[in-house]
């Protein structure tokens, strides 16, 4: 997970442009989509938070 | 570090005609507003006016969701009802879910009875982690809650219930600026 999170770009925030901090990993549970892992029951999603405005924006990992 | 001040909203969590819990509500609004470097709204779950027909964020409020995005923390107060938490709480809650991940929140327990809604507070604990917020050690629990307040809405024993309320407020801040300068600093 580490390595993931170094290897990918920081999210940059929809509302004011600034380079985002992304802090959690939700399993998205709307059944929407399948998890590619069948260790988690549903696909998951980064959580990132603008330091500048607060928005906060997901991203699928 | 951050300087903004913190903002900890105070939500009414219940909308039944003559609850005991907005005086409660208001009381907690009022000394949440007399913290140094912490904004505040209050925020009746009531005037809300969230569908019925469907749930979950299907039917986000947009100034509901931003409101939960702009917090750093959240204050609820609410009431024991068959000691459960109120469902109507529960359908305005569930409309968000990025807005509290990493949050701090506080729970304040309203109660007809002698045990402050414990046992609702422990049966909404649950419900707070899975939306991704952090809860604090500290409750308010306002036993009693038709017999504390007189007439005008002001609260009989009120240096008892200030002191109370400051501890809960205490670990409330830390916690909103401990997971504030997570969410903002530190990487996963």
């Amino acid at each position: 997970m580490t390595n993931t999170a170094q290897a990918t770009a920081p999210m940059i925030c929809e509302k004011c442009g600034a380079a985002m901090n992304r802090h959690a990993t939700k399993i998205d549970y709307s059944g929407e989509e399948p998890g590619e892992d069948p260790a988690f029951d549903g696909p998951l999603n980064e959580v990132h938070t603008c330091p500048n405005c607060r928005h906060t924006q997901l991203r699928r990992v | 570090m951050n300087t903004r001040p913190l903002f900890i909203p105070v939500i009414l969590g219940t909308v039944r005609q003559g609850r005991a819990s907005e005086n409660v509500a208001k009381f907690v609004f009022e000394q949440v507003k007399k913290r140094e470097g912490v904004e505040t709204e209050f925020v009746d779950i009531r005037e809300l006016k969230f569908p019925g027909h469907d749930a979950g964020e299907q039917i986000k409020d947009t100034s509901f969701s931003q409101l939960c995005e702009r917090a750093d923390g959240l204050v609820l107060v609410v009431p024991e009802y068959n000691h459960g938490y109120p469902g109507m709480l529960k359908h305005v809650l569930d409309s968000n879910l990025k807005e509290y991940i990493h949050k701090a929140v506080g729970i304040c327990g309203v109660s007809a009875g002698g045990f402050g809604a414990t046992r609702m507070i422990e049966n909404l604990l649950p419900v707070m982690r899975e939306l991704g917020l952090v809860t604090i050690f500290w409750d308010g629990n306002f036993s009693g809650a038709q017999k504390l307040f007189d007439e005008n809405g002001a609260i009989h024993d009120e240096e008892t219930y200030v002191k109370r309320i400051d501890k809960f407020l205490g670990e409330l801040v830390w916690m909103s600026k401990v997971l504030r300068y997570g969410r903002e600093n530190i990487s996963l």
